[in-house]
């Protein structure tokens, strides 16, 4: 099927940074500790959709680190390259971390097997045994992702609330021109979340 | 289904730890390493800055945390954050802000405004720090953002002890002269790092907080409400009309979320 939604990538509105202030913060990143995210160490690519609507899809990109070898943290990015947007975070856990949640909560968490198994989730750069190795773990786990800026909508600052978005379930969700694996035949998913900003 | 001011369902059992889950083996080690050669992390490196402050939940404002922001810049008016609890390598990842300059923030409406605090405040009064870097180096940075506004999202309560990261995620707000109760934490900070707020307060005496006039950011100061964000069912716009059976349709949920306003509570 053809794909409306392609992940577009917005001028965020502003000024390009000033000599002093770039130079600034050169300083300040060779002086300070960044502990918890030198933890990040993979790059991982998929896609999410929408918890309401599956014809919004999103090119996501991953960066990631444990916690342990249970749960992993990932920041998830429009654009692998400097100029990313952070467009959003997404948890993993265990199977047996996710079968300790509660019932409603693990409605709004996605299971990991079949993006692994179709190659729609992938470690780019990473030679194939390594990658091997990963995914296979990668493939018993759930994720929960939040996305805060809707980047597939234009929108050049991360406006509105957040949404709670879903994985690919089954073959024919994935448009066909953000796919990178060949694709099969099509059905549909069951749950899905979103946050909508309903007035005050 | 969910709201980020309800009380989360019953925690993992086990032996207490945030996250639960064992250690990590030194197969998955040796994975981490291997793709951390071979793969570039850009966005990640992008990060130049740490910063140290605090936030209140929107919905309950006298639950504070301290935060860990590591900031990238995307230009000389925006800023993305990945925050954490702490600064330690096991610091949890908590949520995320943006930060905006009041240029860019006034181009904002009103709806958007309300989702937004200001750090004029928290910066002049020393709770803003930047570990280690001298606030000599720090003040022109300091004195541009005490113009700017952000928006930040926790999606890990891990202060009300969330063993994981539970429920909707929650908007956050920051410091203002009216709700500092934060005095143990402040303290503690200040001990961690070795600094003292109240010195910081006395060298920033001449950054300057503007005025801005029409201003929605820190809404709550004005009405005296936060907000909670609710995670609501609803139907599923699928791929195509003809590719699900009808069956399948009317058995597809998705869910909504919508801001609801908490009563008004005293900061």
């Amino acid at each position: 099927m053809e794909g409306v939604n392609v992940s577009t990538h917005p001028e965020i509105p502003g000024e390009p940074t000033q000599t002093g202030t770039a130079l600034l913060e050169k300083a300040t990143a060779t002086i300070q500790g960044f502990g918890p995210v030198n933890k990040i160490h993979q790059h991982l690519c998929a896609f999410h959709f929408y918890g309401h609507d599956m014809t919004r899809q999103v090119e996501a990109h991953h960066f990631c680190g444990h916690l342990n070898e249970e749960f992993r943290q990932c920041l998830i990015y429009d654009r692998p390259d400097d100029d990313g947007r952070l467009i959003g975070l997404e948890y993993i856990v265990s199977e047996q971390l996710f079968l300790t949640l509660p019932d409603e909560e693990k409605k709004f968490w996605h299971s990991h097997e079949f993006e692994v198994k179709s190659g729609v989730l992938f470690m780019p750069g990473v030679p194939g045994p390594i990658q091997r190795q990963d995914l296979e773990k990668v493939a018993k786990t759930y994720g929960k992702v939040i996305h805060f800026w809707q980047v597939d909508k234009g929108d050049n600052l991360p406006l509105g609330i957040p949404q709670v978005m879903m994985a690919l379930t089954r073959d024919g969700q994935l448009h066909e021109n953000l796919a990178k694996a060949p694709q099969q035949q099509a059905l549909i998913m069951h749950m899905a979340g979103i946050i909508s900003y309903d007035n005050t | 289904m969910a709201s980020s001011d309800e009380t989360p369902g019953q925690m993992p059992p086990g032996d207490g730890s945030v996250p639960p889950g064992k250690p990590m083996t030194v197969g998955q080690h040796i994975i981490d390493k291997g793709a951390q050669m071979t793969q570039s992390l850009k966005p990640i490196k992008q990060m130049s800055q740490h910063v140290c402050t605090f936030a209140s939940y929107s919905h309950d404002m006298t639950r504070q945390i301290e935060t860990h922001h590591y900031v990238s810049r995307r230009n000389q008016d925006f800023l993305q954050c990945d925050v954490y609890d702490s600064d330690d390598p096991n610091g949890r990842p908590i949520g995320v802000e943006y930060i905006t300059s009041d240029m860019i923030f006034e181009t904002l409406g009103p709806k958007e405004q309300k989702l937004w605090h200001s750090h004029g405040y928290e910066i002049t009064s020393g709770l803003w720090v930047n570990p280690r870097v001298p606030e000599m180096i720090q003040k022109p940075e300091l004195r541009d953002l005490a113009r700017s506004c952000g928006k930040f999202w926790c999606t890990w309560q891990v202060d009300r002890g969330d063993r994981l990261p539970f429920g909707a995620p929650a908007l956050m707000m920051s410091p203002q002269g009216v709700n500092v109760g934060m005095v143990d934490l402040v303290k503690k900070m200040n001990d961690n790092y070795r600094i003292l707020s109240e010195e910081l307060k006395i060298s920033r005496i001449d950054i300057a907080i503007p005025e801005m006039t029409n201003s929605y950011a820190d809404y709550w100061m004005q009405t005296g409400k936060g907000f909670a964000i609710d995670i609501e069912k609803t139907y599923m716009h699928t791929i195509s009309g003809d590719m699900a059976p009808p069956a399948l349709r009317r058995s597809i949920e998705g869910t909504i979320v919508a801001t609801h306003q908490t009563k008004r509570h005293s900061a």
